[in-house]
């Protein structure tokens, strides 16, 4: 005690300073002693910010999936707890289609995503004159927001005048037009073949960006160990891709399991349901029937899917790698 | 290695034919724009318009709102980046630098909101802003859009800010800055390609913006953004496709220049977070 | 220009990992100390203590007659140079260099002038409006010695700053830093991993191993008087060589025994009283070895010789009877494998591997430490 007070006056002598500069000087945010102070609040707006537009409502979503509730009002007393929406969720034969159109969806749409993503990503990794601009054309669909790319196909799978089905009628493919957006089948194609276009040039850039990465004496060392260009593929480039594939992929699951849009355009879930995505299901009982409640209550179930979904495949994938 | 000559015609013809595949329903969208609207309805359709209708640009601007559309986009999506990249900034440098205790959770947290469906969000942010009155006002959707650039920037900024060196900082600070002296006069100089790149992708996702758009601007049409002027052209039965094309177009163009300048950090921006 | 003090500086992480131990030290006004020793040691630690960057879990940092140790980095009036230079990228060399003394508001006129003076001195006027990213390596070093040089700081802190240098250009910077030292004559604290640049630059050296200062000490005294295995071992190139052997009574001093030699040391009776017939630790230098029989010599056979023009690196076995079990000091140098022994010989002819050489000890050199604490005995 006595020797700090003696350090304390040392200091003060030689700052010359009275006590309130001294107390000011040690709320200096720049001194090593108060560094880690400055970090939260540094933080502090941003955790503000984050409370009010997510976390809050999150929780604002988890109480109302437990109410019985069709338009809430916040401050209104809250209905009384239930499991009604969860049970009621279940035992609908609606949520396990929807459940299974997101499933097919995803399946036909990342496979096709990553088939054409790496063929594209292939293609413009070769040197060649022009590949600059090669990839930046062939990515560039990522940057036509959704809702255009939408009403565009939409134009050319017209039934009356579109382009796709002048073509197949030209090529003798389809005797008269297809009504495309009025069958079940058809229309989830058009769903599927938007969201490819769309969500290809995410796989594409990320690829490329994968390959970019394998260091050139990798390709060496396999053409002096004679390895054609096909093997280089196979047990090259692939096997270094996986890392990449991995993150690549949960993310294009992600994008089309909670996407919207496309479907809520397209077909706003039909015909008779054959487009109907949970997320598209979700949309409808909230504001098409003002059910938020039981909305909620599938909006929940959806985030812990992909909550789950993504951990095992973080897992999988790790486990695959080691 | 070289390539022989067929090699590399047969390489070109296919860079070639693919762009021209893949990009065709953007060229699509320019010719269906510029021709009229009769020969929208005749057989075969005219691939290569002879007869260019450029003043339908003009139409559109005259009859539809569309400037107003175009400028609440921008308006929008310029204040959700400012407002998210205010904090997102800050809150970055934070867990890049400094041991925070919950910073880990507060990461934890933000890897969770990427995957957050905006089908469930919209329902208690719905609430809340119709509480506050929010609904129909540009407000609401710069706040939801907040929700996706929030979390998306932080972590691209802290990735930004992990790769320049502390001792920049130190150095700083031997010279005579405070600790937020150095972030100003060099850490954020330093960065200033990343937080452009960071900035405008944040404009690109506000910008994309449906469902928040569709859910909180459908009282008044002169609230609403380009994407849902855009969808709201097609009609029940009759559309004017070369309206809708057009307008498609003017909306489309300012985030294909974004995407122009921004190829080069896409991949940082694409999966920020994505790895932990 | 200041002295400087450290009382009693200790730095603990996460509440265990004690990354520096109770580190005093007093530093004369216009000295050059070395801080060394391998990589986390806490030299760098200690260096950003001192700086501010990093905060003392206790102790005090005094720069002139300042207690520093609440200070922010900027207040201490100190100018760092950093292994990676840590130049401004996005400035040119002159701003990098202004850049300290734009921040303490001095005249615009008075900067310009500093700063050619500091370019002129560092003989880098040519690149003042260049940026960083277009310098090679050894002129961002320049700039960064210049960066610190123009604030005419109270001390120089120098993280390393060599290392990022190829190995000619090192030993060139070395020679220019020591000059620049000789002719500013300012407090600097230099950190470094590398004992060469420790023996050559320091005015006093302090040797460091986990957190806990070994010895202070100018280079000499180290060299001569290691105060343990540890320092021993990392003064000096290549390092000594340890062997382990029985402390006995000979005709008129106490005799280890190496091999079939029998060697005499120095050392105080009441030392050798406590050692006597027990095993301890012996070091002898590389170089306090010479080819030939002497008095005290005995016959190895090499099981690799390294030429290196004047003079060869003869390695050979430690005799069976005198390979130490256990060594915790492991020297710094790896390529050194346990119970191998080098002498350094200078202008020698050809060197047969395996056969038979003669070698004679200099038993004035030997050092003897404790077998447990590897504490220095004579």
């Amino acid at each position: 005690m006595a020797v700090q007070t003696d350090l304390q006056n040392r200091t003060e002598r030689t700052l010359g300073s009275s006590s309130w500069i001294g107390r000011l000087r040690a709320l200096d945010l720049s001194s090593p002693r108060h560094a880690d102070k400055l970090g939260y609040i540094l933080l502090a707006p941003a955790v503000l910010l984050i409370f009010v537009i997510l976390v809050y409502p999150i929780l604002l979503s988890v109480d109302l999936s437990l109410q019985d509730v069709d338009i809430p009002r916040i401050g209104e007393t809250r209905e009384p707890y239930t499991l009604d929406n969860y049970t009621k969720l279940f035992g609908s034969a609606e949520f396990w289609r929807a459940s299974w159109v997101s499933l097919k969806l995803i399946v036909v749409v990342t496979s096709a995503c990553f088939a054409i993503g790496l063929a594209t990503a292939l293609l413009v990794n070769q040197h060649f004159k022009g590949r600059t601009l090669a990839r930046l054309f062939v990515a560039l669909p990522w940057a036509v927001p959704e809702v255009i790319a939408v009403v565009t196909w939409w134009w050319m799978f017209d039934s009356s005048f579109g382009l796709i089905n002048w073509l197949l009628v030209t090529l003798d493919l389809a005797d008269k037009p297809i009504a495309w957006l009025s069958q079940p089948v058809p229309a989830f194609l058009v769903v599927s073949i938007v969201m490819i276009w769309k969500g290809y040039p995410f796989v594409s850039i990320m690829l490329l960006a994968g390959l970019q990465a394998i260091p050139e004496d990798h390709y060496q060392a396999a053409k002096v160990d004679g390895a054609g260009a096909w093997q280089r593929l196979f047990w090259i480039t692939l096997p270094s891709l996986l890392p990449v594939f991995g993150v690549t992929m949960i993310l294009v699951v992600l994008w089309v399991f909670r996407d919207f849009a496309v479907v809520f355009i397209l077909t706003g879930g039909g015909p008779i349901g054959a487009t109907q995505t949970l997320s598209m299901m979700t949309y409808e009982q909230a504001f098409g029937f003002f059910r938020m409640g039981f909305a909620s209550a599938i909006g929940v179930v959806t985030l812990v899917i992909c909550v789950l979904a993504t951990r095992l495949m973080v897992s999988r994938m790790a486990k695959s790698m080691y | 290695m070289r390539r022989t000559i067929p090699q590399s015609v047969l390489l070109y013809v296919t860079v070639i034919l693919t762009c021209a595949l893949l990009l065709f329903p953007i060229y699509w969208m320019f010719v269906t724009a510029i021709s009229p609207s009769a020969q929208l309805r005749a057989f075969p359709p005219q691939i290569f318009p002879d007869a260019p209708q450029w003043q339908i640009f003009q139409q559109i601007l005259e009859t539809r709102p569309m400037l107003l559309w175009l400028s609440n986009s921008a308006l929008a999506a310029t204040a959700a980046v400012l407002l998210s990249m205010s904090v997102s900034v800050f809150a970055a440098y934070s867990l890049s630098r400094f041991r925070v205790r919950g910073g880990q959770t507060l990461g934890l947290f933000i890897l969770v909101s990427k995957m957050l469906p905006a089908t469930l969000l919209v329902i208690p942010l719905f609430a809340i802003f119709r509480e506050f009155r929010l609904i129909g006002s540009l407000w609401s959707i710069i706040l939801a859009h907040s929700t996706l650039i929030v979390p998306f920037s932080t972590w691209m900024l802290k990735g930004y800010f992990d790769s320049i060196p502390r001792e920049l900082e130190q150095a700083a600070m031997v010279d005579g800055c405070s600790q937020l002296g150095a972030l100003f006069k060099v850490i954020l100089p330093v960065a200033t390609p990343g937080l452009a790149a960071t900035a405008l992708y944040g404009f690109v996702l506000s910008w994309s913006d449906f469902i928040y758009a569709r859910t909180f601007l459908t009282v008044e049409q002169t609230k609403w953004t380009a994407n849902m002027g855009i969808a709201s052209l097609k009609g029940e039965f009759i559309t004017d496709w070369n309206e809708i094309m057009a307008a498609s177009l003017m909306a489309a163009i300012p985030i294909v220049i974004v995407y122009m300048v921004l190829e080069r950090y896409l991949v940082g921006g694409l999966t920020a977070g994505a790895e932990k | 220009m200041a002295e400087m003090r450290l009382e009693g500086v200790r730095k603990v992480y996460g509440g265990a990992v004690v990354a520096l131990d109770d580190f005093s030290l007093d530093v004369a006004d216009g000295e050059f100390v070395v801080f060394v020793g391998p990589s986390g040691c806490g030299k760098s630690t200690a260096l950003k203590i001192i700086a501010g960057l990093e905060p003392a879990t206790s102790g005090r940092v005094w720069i002139g007659d300042r207690d520093v140790t609440e200070f922010a980095p900027a207040r201490r009036d100190i100018a760092m140079v950093f292994q990676n230079y840590a130049l401004y990228p996005h400035l040119s060399v002159r701003s990098n260099i202004a850049f300290g003394l734009r921040m303490r508001h001095q005249p615009r006129v008075e900067i310009d002038r500093r700063v050619q003076e500091v370019a002129r001195i560092l003989d880098i006027e040519s690149l003042l409006d260049r940026r960083p990213r277009a310098l090679s390596g050894g002129q961002r070093q320049r700039v960064a010695l210049g960066r610190a040089i123009v604030r005419e700081p109270q001390a120089f802190l120098m993280d390393e700053p060599l290392s990022n240098l190829d190995a000619k250009l090192r030993v060139h910077m070395r020679a220019e830093i020591g000059a620049l030292h000789q002719r500013i004559g300012v407090t600097t604290i230099y950190v470094t991993h590398d004992q060469t640049e420790a023996m050559t630059m320091a005015n006093r050296i302090v040797l460091m191993r986990n957190g806990v200062v070994q010895q202070v000490a100018d280079p000499d005294t180290m060299f001569e008087q290691p105060a343990n295995a540890f320092v021993a071992g990392f003064v000096g190139s290549p390092a000594m060589n340890f062997f382990q052997s029985r402390l006995t009574k000979g005709p008129d001093r106490p005799v280890i025994e190496f091999g079939d030699a029998t060697l005499p040391v120095q050392l105080a009776p009441d030392i050798f009283a406590r050692y006597a017939e027990q095993d301890v630790l012996v070091g002898l230098r590389p170089e306090h070895m010479s080819i030939g029989n002497g008095t005290h010599s005995t016959v190895v056979r090499p099981n690799l010789v390294e030429s290196l023009g004047s003079e060869r690196y003869v390695y050979f076995p430690v005799p069976t009877a005198n390979t130490v079990g256990h060594a915790t000091f492991v020297s710094q140098d790896e390529d050194r494998r346990a119970n191998t022994m080098i002498a350094r010989l200078m202008n020698v002819g050809r060197i047969e591997e395996g056969a038979p050489l003669p070698l004679s000890f200099e038993p004035d050199r030997i050092h003897l430490f404790d077998p447990a604490s590897e504490q220095a005995i004579n």
